[in-house]
């Protein structure tokens, strides 16, 4: 009898484990952690569900991509495998108030073999932030006051919406690159992107200058022309403005991240190379160099 | 410090995951309950991770969480029997594959304190003391519930082919 009750150990051997193994682990480890961030903030109710929805929502597009490789591992790589900076959600809140309501999701950076340079990243995110809402605060005031002294009446004021939000672009042990953008509904002109890329021995935040070298208005300028003339030959009707550089050169400010293949991408807001409708316009200029 | 508690509590997931899950199975007998208990688990070890006080003990501690989820699930749901579907598990070809499923559903007729030892001992392949740790319970209990557990199914067994 024990020689067979023995054997049942082959069973246990052979059992297969289900495929979805991983995922339910990955979910209930996201599970705890974002409540972890939403009970410090004490957000309502609804928030908690439409942040496990929305992140089990980005979890997916990634298992598509890596189903292959461990929950560990994947989890890791949603914004960065370990040793790595990770952007994640250090506050999350919303607002309303007699002008203007909105959300906003603050990120902070993670970056645990340098933490001087994440307290340092981490104050330019949050003056950042500050200032947008405050401006923003300051913009929705003047349009309320302008919106009653036309003839607007209190009760017909409909308020703006806000959302600040971010999105990592690019993360590995060297580099950082990311997004912090606000959107509005009833005003769209009024959308801003901001793009950081840091590097993270140093903690400074990086230029365009630093990545192409000191000729990077000339080999930005010359990229972003030929690319332009590209998308017009396929798209006759979508016009650019390839002498933009005549008026508002490449400058070292210029505005730009690295997307997740190590490309340098030159954004232009609205408005500002193309005409509105056609949206933000970003451009590959290069890649970075390891 | 915290965040260090939680990364070593994931890879040690990571190493394991698959010995979880069979004995999760063990218990709760279908893949759907199985993935349950461990993402519950999962999710109320992460919760508790700060009371831990030795890490050492990560995985012990773990084995008990999960046990305890799986009997909180079967007392929950007496009424309900779940059938096993073990079979779509086990690869055709095995050696003695109809002679060890049987066996195996005849432990799963035993009463649970009986079914739960035998399948640690004999499915699990843990040691005596592992399963004491385990289920905080005095080695000689361990071994009289096996003895007895083992004297019951044979009875099972033997009335079986006696018929």
């Amino acid at each position: 009898m024990n020689k067979k009750l023995n054997d049942l150990n082959k069973l246990y051997e052979h059992l297969e484990v289900s495929p979805k193994l991983d995922d339910v682990l990955r979910e209930a480890i996201l599970q705890k952690r974002n409540r972890k961030v939403i009970y410090m903030q004490k957000t309502k109710k609804v928030l908690k569900v439409v942040g496990t929805i929305a992140a089990s929502l980005a979890i997916s597009v990634t298992i598509a991509a890596n189903s292959s490789i461990s929950f560990a591992q994947a989890l890791y790589d949603i914004p960065g495998v370990q040793g790595f900076a990770r952007l994640v959600t250090f506050r999350n809140y919303t607002f309303e108030n007699e002008t203007s309501k909105g959300s906003v999701n603050t990120p902070a950076v993670e970056f645990d073999s340098n933490t001087s340079v994440q307290d340092k990243i981490n104050a330019i995110i949050e003056e950042k932030v500050n200032a947008v809402i405050a401006e923003q605060a300051k913009l929705d005031d003047e349009y309320k006051k302008a919106f009653l002294e036309t003839g607007g009446k209190e009760s017909e004021y409909r308020k703006i919406e806000t959302t600040v939000d971010y999105k990592t672009r690019y993360s590995d042990n060297k580099l950082l690159s990311f997004e912090i953008y606000k959107y509005q509904t009833l005003a769209s002109a009024y959308n801003e992107n901001f793009y950081y890329s840091f590097d993270l021995e140093t903690g400074a935040q990086l230029t365009l200058k630093d990545l192409l070298g000191d000729n990077f208005a000339q080999i930005a300028t010359e990229k972003i022309v030929g690319e332009m003339e590209a998308r017009m030959e396929k798209k006759p009707d979508e016009v650019y403005d390839t002498k933009f550089y005549d008026y508002k050169p490449i400058d070292e400010n210029h505005s730009f991240y690295i997307n997740k293949d190590g490309n340098i991408v030159v954004a232009f807001a609205k408005y500002e190379v193309a005409a509105g409708y056609m949206g933000i316009q970003e451009f590959v200029v290069g890649h970075i160099t390891k | 410090m915290k965040n260090q508690l939680e990364e070593q509590f994931i890879s040690m997931l990571e190493k394991h995951k698959n010995d979880f899950y069979k004995l999760a199975y063990s218990y709760v007998k279908t893949e759907a309950n199985a993935l349950d208990m461990i993402g519950e688990a999962t999710y109320n070890a992460l919760n508790a991770l700060p009371t831990l006080c030795e890490s050492k003990y990560m995985k012990t501690w773990f084995y008990r969480i999960l046990i305890n989820t799986c009997k909180q699930f079967l007392r929950k749901n007496k009424k309900i029997v779940y059938a096993s579907d073990l079979l779509e598990h086990i690869p055709t070809d095995m050696e003695d594959r109809d002679e060890l499923l049987d066996l195996y559903e005849a432990v799963h007729r035993l009463a649970p304190k009986y079914r739960e030892v035998i399948l640690l001992k004999y499915f699990k392949q843990m040691t005596i003391d592992e399963i004491s740790t385990v289920l905080k319970r005095n080695p000689n209990t361990i071994k009289s519930c096996l003895r007895r557990g083992i004297a019951k199914l044979q009875e099972m067994i033997g009335g079986i082919k006696n018929e």
